[in-house]
Order: structure tokens, then sequence, then C-alpha cells
């Protein structure tokens, strides 16, 4: 019952140019655990989202949801349990394997290349994924398809006027605007946004929300988000977890009538 | 229009450049040919060595060890084997960088501090070998006599000012390759290294590989540079490659502008010139040496050209807000 595949180079390569598969979930996550020496971060968490599926993960601070990211991006490797992209075993790969099979994800604390250009850390997310990564006696400006595709991403994300402003000197909105694009330059399968609107204004927390419903219905997302009005206005279904256990699941009705899930956010009587 | 004063610097950089470095070495005399001969030499090595300070973000204290063992391949090779040019060329760069893929594998995963230790370390093992192996190196005593090579062209290279030429020819072709490796596909993916490799992992980079092959890249540069070391010379030491001579290097990039390629190897120009100039008149080359890098740290932390770029910029707002007003 066990015999999950594993992926092999050539399938790697080969999954980038599929179609997806409607019929199976695009991510499975089975009794996944993570221990900090004594501290169990996430304790047995089982997850389903089905290919295209919008999903918000919530709950209090410290019930694992940012660890459940590093789980299945790589980051960290799991105390026990599986994660299955697909329908394959990805549990023991490295993170830059998931990320060529098409996971991506973006950071709560903004982590970007500083002192590179707006348009260099596009570039970055661009040519991560082609084998010309390697090329060291060619230079990169000569590759025009990359360069082009750079530059219509830049015009796509609004971010064509400041593409030589070196990142470091943006504002935090707009940093937390390349957070997100650079996950979105490498055209990703499933995409883990970690608070994409942590730290915004009310207007650019709109601005990103739009951003984010004219996405690709192909492109399956998992969000962490603490405000409602994005989790509510965004997601059909979401999963609530609290110190690192899976709590409830369902739609946002579901959800806010809960009374365990009012207890912990409103706190008991 | 607006970069106008950028290109007019870069105009009047390359001019002087070309004449201090092709139009008029045959009017310098000997000691001068023999100083910029030596400033070119160390222009690659701290070029090599930028490669992974100012593009990798990883700063190596044993950089010095490769630029000795390609130095050391190339001296006994010719003076005990008697091996032509192209022989001893070869086999040094080829060992160095040999034992710099044994030493990447050891050094790729650390970073910051504990890159540092380890290439000291792994550095000073170099300098112990050429230090104790002494029958195939002789030790303290170093190796002595190597002789100019035959090129197999109508030029002696015995005389100074060809050889001098020639070390131009193969500083350029360095500078070339090198412009373009930093400006390649790869050359990008290491500047993201050192800003955030753990945002690079999660884009789907293997940082690890893109580290060890920087080094392995650093340090094969870096052994053209001692092979070219050991041909002017016509000797080589243990000290050569000793933890001084590696600190040497690093306060070449660091004067010059990390990041710059260019920068370190007017740092090496600087460096050499200071050295050979001040031990003319004292033994303490080592506290003048501590006090330029005290100097640059305080006044110039980014380095000579990373200021000058500033510099540009900062006249450049200006003139743009007086065209504003």
């Amino acid at each position: 019952m066990d015999m999950v595949e594993k992926f092999t180079r050539k399938e790697i390569i080969a999954r980038l140019k599929m179609e997806i598969d409607y019929s199976t979930p695009c991510l499975v996550v089975e009794n996944l655990t993570k221990d900090f020496g004594g501290l169990r971060a996430v304790d047995g968490v089982n997850l389903t989202i089905q290919p295209g599926e919008r999903r918000v993960l919530m709950g209090p601070n410290g019930a694992g949801k940012t660890t459940l990211f590093n789980l299945v991006s790589g980051i960290y490797p799991s105390s026990g349990g599986r994660i299955l992209y697909f329908d394959k075993d990805v549990t023991g790969l490295p993170s830059y394997r998931r990320a060529a099979l098409g996971i991506a994800r973006t950071y709560q604390i903004t982590n970007l290349f500083p002192n590179l250009t707006v348009s260099e850390n596009i570039l970055m997310a661009c040519q991560a994924l082609v084998r010309m990564k390697f090329v060291m006696f060619r230079p990169l400006s000569s590759y025009h398809r990359l360069m082009d595709r750079c530059n219509n991403l830049l015009k796509e994300f609004g971010l064509w006027e400041k593409r030589n402003e070196l990142v470091k000197n943006l504002s935090h909105g707009d940093q937390r605007q390349i957070e997100v694009s650079l996950a979105l330059a490498e055209k990703p399968r499933l995409l883990l946004l970690d608070e994409p609107a942590a730290g915004l204004s009310s207007a650019e927390t709109h601005a990103l929300t739009l951003l984010l419903k004219k996405l690709d219905s192909s492109i399956t997302i998992l969000l962490i988000e603490h405000d409602m009005d994005v989790a509510f206005e965004f997601a059909e279904r979401i999963t609530v977890l609290y110190q690192g256990k899976f709590l409830a699941e369902g739609t946002k009705e579901e959800v806010k009538n809960n009374p365990t899930v009012q207890e912990i956010y409103l706190g008991s009587e | 229009m607006k970069d106008s004063l950028a290109q007019k610097t870069k105009i009047i950089g390359l001019t002087l450049a070309f004449l201090v470095l092709v139009v008029m070495p045959p009017f310098y005399t000997s000691y001068w040919i023999t100083l910029f001969t030596q400033m070119l030499i160390y222009g690659i090595l701290a070029m090599s060595l930028d490669i992974l300070i100012g593009y990798t973000g990883l700063s190596s204290f044993g950089h010095a060890g490769f630029f000795g063992s390609s130095a050391y391949v190339v001296a006994v090779l010719a003076t005990r084997y008697k091996m032509g040019f192209l022989t001893c060329f070869v086999s040094g760069i080829v060992v160095a960088t040999g034992i710099s893929m044994i030493f990447g594998l050891l050094v790729a995963h650390a970073t910051g501090v504990y890159f540092l230790i380890i290439t000291l370390a792994l550095g000073m093992t170099l300098w112990g070998l050429a230090f104790r192996w002494v029958n195939m190196t002789g030790g303290d005593n170093g190796i002595s006599g190597i002789p100019r090579p035959d090129l197999g062209l109508p030029i002696s290279l015995k005389d100074p000012l060809t050889f001098y030429y020639v070390i131009l020819i193969f500083f350029l072709i360095c500078l070339f390759l090198m412009a373009i490796y930093v400006r390649s596909p790869f050359g990008h993916s290491l500047k993201g290294v050192r800003e955030s490799e753990s945002r690079m992992r999660v884009l789907g980079y293997h940082t690890w590989l893109h580290k060890y092959m920087s080094y392995v890249s650093a340090a094969a540069f870096g052994s053209v540079a001692g092979a070219l070391w050991a041909y002017f010379d016509g000797f080589i030491s243990p000290y050569n490659m000793d933890l001084t001579a590696s600190i040497e290097i690093i306060l070449m990039v660091i004067l010059g502008g990390p990041g710059t390629l260019i920068g370190p190897a007017l740092g090496a120009g600087i460096i050499v010139f200071l050295k050979n100039f001040i031990s003319a008149y004292t033994q303490r080359w080592l506290l003048i040496l501590g006090t330029i890098y005290i100097l640059t740290i305080l006044y110039a932390p980014q380095g000579l050209m990373n200021l000058l770029k500033d510099w540009l910029k900062g006249t450049r707002r200006k003139t743009q807000v007086k065209e504003a007003s």
C-alpha cells in the first residue's frame, strides 16, 4: 500500500511540461509531524488540497502554519508523516527539487535580494528552473527570450517603472509585491503564500487581493492569513490549526460558526 | 544624457589605463616595468578572489594557497624536469584547480565565519606542505632559478618589457573571461547566493553546487596568476602562500571594491606599489598594511570603485535636482 513512486530527474523535467491532472489531489499531507527538540511544532496534521483550489490556513500564533509551509517547501526535513504532490512522495526531496516540480513559496518576513535591482530579482526567478543557469561564459543579457519574459512580467506586476531601483530602496509595500512576484515568475503549480499582506496598508492589501484573484485558476494556492477580510474574500475553504494540531476545516460559515474556533480567537467566557 | 558623467569618467579611466599600461611602458625604467608586471599578476589574483568575496559573498582566507600550489608545480616541473612552458603552465592550473575541487567538498556547505575558518585551515595545510615537504619543495629555501619560458616565438621573455606585454595579454584575457563570467547566468546566480541563500534554494537553485563551482573557478583563475608568478619571479617560497599573503589579497579586494572586478585589480596595483615603495624605507610593512586596512574599513568600507560609483550617482542626483528646481 505504500508503493508511492519517487520522482526521477527525467520525470521532474517531464512534469513541468505536462498538463495538470485534475483527478488527483495537488497536495496531500499525511500525519505530518515536526519536532524541534522537545517542542512538537506540527503534530500529525492531515490536509488534502485539490488542483486549482484556494485554501486559507488560519490559526493563532504558534499554531504551526509557517512550520507546515517549511515542511512542504522542503526547508526542514519532517520528523514523521508524508507529503504527496500529485500522488508522488516528495517527503525526502530537497527544496530546490521541489521548486523544480512547481512548488513555490513566499516568506512572511521579506526575503529578497536587497542589493540587486527589481529586474535582477525577477530574472533570478526566471532563470531558476532552466539549465542555462549554469552557463558561465555567455552574458545573461544575450538571452533574449529570457529578458523578454522578465520584461513582460515586470509590466504585468506593475514594476516596470521601478525596474532599475535597488530592492532595498523600495517601500515595504513594493517589496511585499516582489515577494509574491518572485514566486509567480516560476509558473508554479502549487503556490504557498505566507501572510503576503503582512504590514500592508489597506489600499495595498486590496491591490494584492486583486492580483491574487486574477491568477490563473490552474494554480493551487495555500495561503496563511490573519486578516479575516482577505481570507474570507479569497478562499472557499479554510483550515484551522491550533498548537500544531488540525482543529477544523470547512467553508467560511462553518469555520466562523465553529464553537472551538470562536473560543480560540475570541477567548472563552 | 543622465549618465554622461559616468560615461566621461569611464572614458577617462580607460584612456588613462591604456596610456599607463600599453603606450607608456617602453619609456619606464626596468624597476617600474617589473613593478607593473607584479601589479598585473596580483591583479589577476585579486580579481579571482573577487568572484568569491564580491559576487558569492564568501571570504576565503586561503586563496594564496592555490596561487602557491600552481607556482610550485610550475617551479618543480620547470627546474627539476625541464618541462616546456605549456606543460608547466597547464599542469600548474590543473593541479591547483584539482586541489580546490577536493577542498571545495569541505568548504562549500559553510558560510560566513565558518567558511573563513575552514579556508584558513586548508590554506595553512598547503603552506605546511610547501614548508615541510623539503625534498620536493626545498622547504624554507623555496625553489629558485625557474627559467623564463621559451614560447617558441621570435621574442625573448628574458627582456622585462617583452615579458611585461605577455603578462598584460594574460591579464586582459583573464579580465575578459571573468567579466563575462560575472555577467553570465551563473554569475547572476552567485549574486543571489550572496544576497539570500535561503531564497535561492526555494527558487530552485542547488546553492551548494553554485558555491562549490564558484570556489573552484576562483581557484582556477587564481592558479593562472600563480603560474605566471613563478615565471616572473623565478623563485617561489612558502612565504608566497602563507596567511599574510592570503590577507594581502583580501585587502586588495576590499580596498578596490568587492563585486566590481576591476576594483580589486586597482587595489592590487595600489597594494603592490605601496609594498615595494614602503619596503624601500622600512621593514614594518605589516604595520602599514594594518593601517591601510583600518583606514579602508573606516572611510571606504565598500572600496574605492564603489566609492567612485556612489560619488558619480550623488553628483548626478544633485544635477538632476538643480535642473528640476
